[in-house]
């Protein structure tokens, strides 16, 4: 069977050693030195469905459409939100004063928002989906399934995501075998492939496994690790037991070093665990860049969002953490010198209703289960300062609203497909392979999203 | 008040709880029962084994007769078989609990757990005000205590395996524990009479908004649908989100897409039909601790203000469900509606099999318990002993006893709270040592999920495999590094707090086990062998042990060292890792 481990495993063994902790220097010589061309994603999902309408908020004349739908329970006030620079299709926002640091970015033109983006088969309008008539995904407003869809999986039965089928479609000179991280401790199907797996899981892992330093390929204990590593089973359910630890053993021989040298990324990163992930990403970046290694995907999450009372209670004190640990990681990334070469996409697997749902009082506001969103991009390839696709209407039973009974459902104008597909192609995938990234691409107009500078 | 258990024979109609029925029951077991929970040593004299892979198992239906001698008419069941048994029905095996198998049998051993009564949580430290420091911490050591030492273990271990099943968000920890309980008490009854408990309890109704779920109204702002809960109970609590034909596989469209198994206007609908609860009132006077605001012990009531409700019509799953019904008529009948939908028995019985025997059951195993739910032979719909019963002691579950007859789909991935429960129970811990700062060490907590939809996607499929093995994405590097230390996490303590260390507070006795690493190796290997490895360790894995202790990468000045650096290794091993 053919896993990532391919390379590693083959290395290994011709150099009659373990692989642990000598990876980088069984690399190819081409792909040992730092080169210039390293591009490394970062996707941070946000689990629960993000409100977008609390984290962008028109403040010219759609701020009396919004707070004339969610009412002022749930609408963000006009003074808790802060003013962005420019006016981006004649239009003007507001971002949640919380985010405040995200504004800084968004100012200096390294953050931009794409508005109205979620899961779709093809083009549709609100009308048709009023009226049942316009194709759309299986499963919408389900937390599993539409995370999946974000995520890319195509099939009840297919664990792949767009992120592992997209570096499987790499050239060859970009491909290799930790080429995707997992931080996340609840999602990471984005970064299966169909034919390799992810590296790391979790954001707990560390080179010292009780008696053993995997770093070390000839201390014993870790030899003892290994052999049990290798033990052979028919059993189908040991065998992916086994298969398992053996990655788990190998990524961290590989990857831990840079957590455990005093050379990790510092800042304030806030105190909710995706900082902690975004921590640990700004520290892997750099040793992975050192590495030779060419393309990284990572993806991080932070849960919380799914918000169906205490919205406006709630949210705020999230945003707080969430904008310092973006901040940090920025800020970290750019003193490591990879100002250029990392993107990072913030996501969720649907937006939420415009019309609030019920509480037992008028302050516990919250909304339910949307469709479309805002979603945002931040890095130095950004094309930021702006937001990018139509604004949505945001009137209830307005054009963008797909409820039947105008609960403020947006109908995206955006596929979550062409947003990951502008990515994948920066990340080097061509556009012939695109289809097999992206099945349901062919419904939508062929010119990839101007998200990125060229 | 209704009691709870020992449990009668469900009864065909769906029956709705008028009171909260979790009063802390006082233990008067049965003599059987006491044999089962406690293990028969005194009858038994020992745990010898029939050594070879030859066990035979009894599978006799003759329920519990309650009488303490030993029945002839059962074959006795070799060690290895009922260690496995252990496994799978308990939070890991003891010398007894494997000894009171091997003596009646298992289908004996299996209703004698089922007569049990549930054991439940003692609230009274909850109960206070203000609320302790350690309160929170406290909660979530409560449901793992009552898993190392209550004898109901089969009853225990179906509610660990249900409350991933029903996930609940977190609360309050006296309502979280009144709903453990509830959960505990209910999860050998009908189906439909844990949903609609589950319906009623006043920290779901909070939690996943039941309470402020109200039909739009003029003059009241804030009251709106609020479809949450509606949501959790068609997704996650029966139907799934994909229809399911006649063999349990997901209908596809003619473009080969799954179809759904609900609409958004059945979701809109059943919101509307669970319109109308409220916590129920403190009683006159209206005293009460601050926390139990909620008053989370009662169920929730109807709310006596009609604009809490919508009295309308509704159409739920093509079922018309009539105008002017209470809300709890009306609840049992969409929970009728819904536990009767072909759905909810393959997600059910598939859940229960994986949560209890084995990942990848084959087709005809899942039809047998789907066929267990659909009548447990006396007429009763989703009777939860039945089913119990139906995948312990079915066929292919049994299998994989005779070592040469077990199958190679065999097994599940043995999560890391009964990685954890294993080790405390072989050492004989009382309830679950404490962290420093005062909580239970696990690194999986029951109840307290990292996402509100649980530990693992049941529909999770492995990556390049594709097996559906939910527990395989939890298996990556943190995990595994916290798994190699797991054993060691006792030796710090011994090390560190020898005299009031938490370990041994919580009653964990390693002496035994430190004694026969001192006395020799082939007597530490068949103590490991026997709690942890049905009865002898893999070869492969005595070498590998041999090695380690060549090599002692450890400190030999610390008596309990070596054995549990030994163990913590040996726990890693696949043979352990999966419960084969």
């Amino acid at each position: 069977m053919s896993t990532r481990r391919t390379l590693l495993k083959g290395l290994g063994s011709a150099a009659g050693l373990g692989a642990l902790g000598l990876s980088a220097a069984l690399l190819p010589r081409a792909a040992r030195t730092a080169d210039a061309d390293f591009r490394a994603l970062v996707v941070v999902m946000l689990e629960g469905g993000l409100d977008g309408h609390h984290v962008l908020v028109p403040t010219d004349h759609g701020y009396g459409d919004y707070l004339a739908s969610r009412g002022a329970d749930l609408a963000v006030a006009r003074s808790d939100l802060i003013d962005l620079p420019g006016q981006p299709a004649g239009r003007s926002f507001g971002m949640h004063r919380r985010l405040s640091p995200l504004r800084t970015l968004y100012q200096q033109g390294r953050l931009g928002f794409i508005a109205n983006v979620g899961p779709l088969v093809r083009p549709v309008t609100a009308a048709a989906v009023r009226g049942g008539t316009a194709e759309v995904p299986a499963m919408l407003f389900s937390h599993r399934h539409q995370s999946g869809l974000v995520q890319g999986a195509l099939d009840l039965g297919d664990s792949s995501g767009w992120g592992g089928r997209a570096l499987e479609a790499l050239p060859p000179t970009l491909r290799h075998d930790l080429a995707a991280i997992g931080l996340s401790p609840t999602v990471n199907q984005l970064l299966h492939g169909r034919r390799s797996n992810l590296a790391l899981g979790g954001n707990g892992f560390s080179p010292w496994w009780s008696m053993a330093d995997l770093r070390s390929a000839d201390n014993r204990a870790t030899q003892a690790y290994r052999r049990l590593a290798q033990t052979q089973s028919t059993n189908a359910i040991r065998g992916e037991y086994q298969r398992a630890l053996s990655a788990a053993l190998e990524d961290s021989a590989a990857l831990t070093e840079p957590l455990v040298n005093g050379s990790e990324a510092t800042g304030d990163f806030g105190n909710r665990d995706v900082g902690r992930q975004l921590q640990i990403a700004a520290s892997l970046l750099p040793h992975l860049r050192q590495q030779g290694r060419r393309r990284q995907l990572v993806l991080a999450s932070d849960g919380g969002y799914d918000h169906h009372r205490h919205q406006i209670g709630n949210l705020p004190e999230v945003f707080e953490q969430l904008g310092r640990a973006l901040s940090a990681f920025d800020a970290a990334v750019r003193a490591a010198g990879l100002d250029n070469q990392v993107v990072t996409l913030v996501m969720s697997e649907f937006g939420r209703t415009l019309r609030h749902s019920g509480g037992r009082w008028d302050h516990e506001a919250g909304s339910d289960h949307g469709w479309g969103n805002h979603w945002w991009l931040m890095g130095g390839p950004v094309v930021g300062g702006t937001v990018h696709g139509p604004f949505p209407s945001l009137v209830l039973g307005g054009a963008d609203d797909g409820d039947p009974d105008g609960a403020g459902v947006l109908v995206p104008t955006t596929s979550s497909d062409q947003v990951a597909a502008a990515l994948v192609r920066w990340l080097g995938v061509h556009a012939e392979m695109l289809p097999e990234v992206f099945p349901d691409l062919v419904n939508f107009p062929t010119t990839p999203l101007p998200l990125l500078r060229a | 008040m209704r009691p709870i258990g020992p449990l009668t024979p469900a009864s065909p109609s769906i029956r709705m709880s008028q009171a909260p029925a979790l009063v802390r029951v006082a233990r008067t077991r049965t003599l059987a029962g006491l044999l089962a929970g406690l293990g028969a040593a005194l009858v038994l004299g020992g745990c010898g084994r029939t050594g070879g892979s030859d066990g035979e198992t009894a599978v006799s239906a003759t329920p519990s007769s309650g009488q303490v001698a030993a029945p002839p008419a059962v074959a006795r069941v070799d060690f290895y078989a009922a260690s496995r048994l252990a496994e799978q029905a308990s939070f890991g095996p003891t010398p007894a609990l494997v000894a009171a198998i091997q003596a009646r049998g298992m289908a004996g051993w299996i209703d004698d757990q089922l007569d049990l009564p549930a054991s439940q949580i003692d609230l009274t430290p909850f109960l206070v005000d203000p609320v302790p420091n350690m309160d929170w911490e406290d909660s979530k050591a409560a449901f793992p205590d009552l898993a190392l030492r209550a004898p109901d273990q089969l009853r225990l271990r179906v509610a660990w395996v249900l409350s991933q099943w029903v996930t609940v968000n977190t609360g309050d920890a006296l309502g979280m524990l009144v709903f453990q309980n509830l959960l505990v008490a209910r999860s050998l009854d009908t189906f439909e009479q844990l949903l609609v408990d589950v319906s009623t309890n006043a920290h779901v109704g909070h939690t996943l908004d039941l309470v402020g779920n109200r039909p739009r109204t003029g003059g009241c702002a804030a009251c709106a649908p609020n479809h949450n809960y509606a949501r959790v109970l068609l997704e996650q609590f029966t139907l799934g989100t994909a229809e399911l034909d006649a063999n349990g596989q997901p209908v596809r469209d003619a473009r080969g897409r799954p179809r759904p198994a609900y609409s958004e206007r059945d979701v809109r609908e059943l919101t509307r039909a669970l319109t109308g609860w409220e916590f129920r009132a403190h009683p006159s006077g209206g005293q009460h601790l601050p926390r139990d605001w909620g008053n989370w012990r009662e169920p929730m009531v109807a709310s006596n203000w009609p604009g809490d409700r919508d009295f309308g019509a509704k159409q739920l799953l093509g079922v018309a469900v009539p105008a002017y019904q209470s809300a709890a008529d009306e609840l049992r009948q969409v929970i009728g509606i819904l536990a009767a939908h072909p759905n909810t028995r393959w997600r059910l019985a598939r859940h229960l099999i994986q949560g209890l025997v084995k990942d990848q059951p084959s087709p005809e195993y899942l039809q047998r318990v789907v066929s267990a739910y659909a009548d447990n032979g006396k007429g009763v719909r989703g009777d939860l002993r039945a089913l119990v019963r139906a995948v312990l002691l079915d066929p292919e579950a049994r299998a994989g006893d005779d070592q040469a007859r077990a199958r190679p789909d065999d097994g599940r991935i043995r999560e890391n709270f009964l990685v954890a429960s294993a080790i405390y129970r072989a050492v004989g811990c009382q309830r679950v040592p404490r962290w420093e700062w005062g909580g239970p060490r696990l690194h999986q907590v029951p109840f307290h999920p990292p996402s509100p939809r649980g530990f693992v996607d049941s529909d999770d499929r492995t990556p390049v495999t594709h097996l559906n093995v939910p527990a395989q994405r939890a298996l990556n590097a943190s995990e595994f590094n916290q798994r190699s230390g797991m054993g060691t996490w006792l030796v710090d303590y011994w090390r560190t707090r020898p005299d009031t260390g938490s370990a041994s507070a919580a009653g964990c006795n390693v002496d035994d086990m430190v004694a026969r690493y001192q006395r020799s190796t082939a007597e530490y290997y068949a103590w490991l062998g026997d709690r942890f490895f049905r009865g002898s360790l893999p070869p492969a894995l005595r070498q590998s042990l041999d090695q380690l202790i060549r090599i002692r990468h450890w400190d030999e000045t610390v008596p309990v060292e070596p054995p549990v650096r030994l163990l913590s290794f040996a726990l890693l091993w696949p043979n352990f890792g999966v419960i084969e």
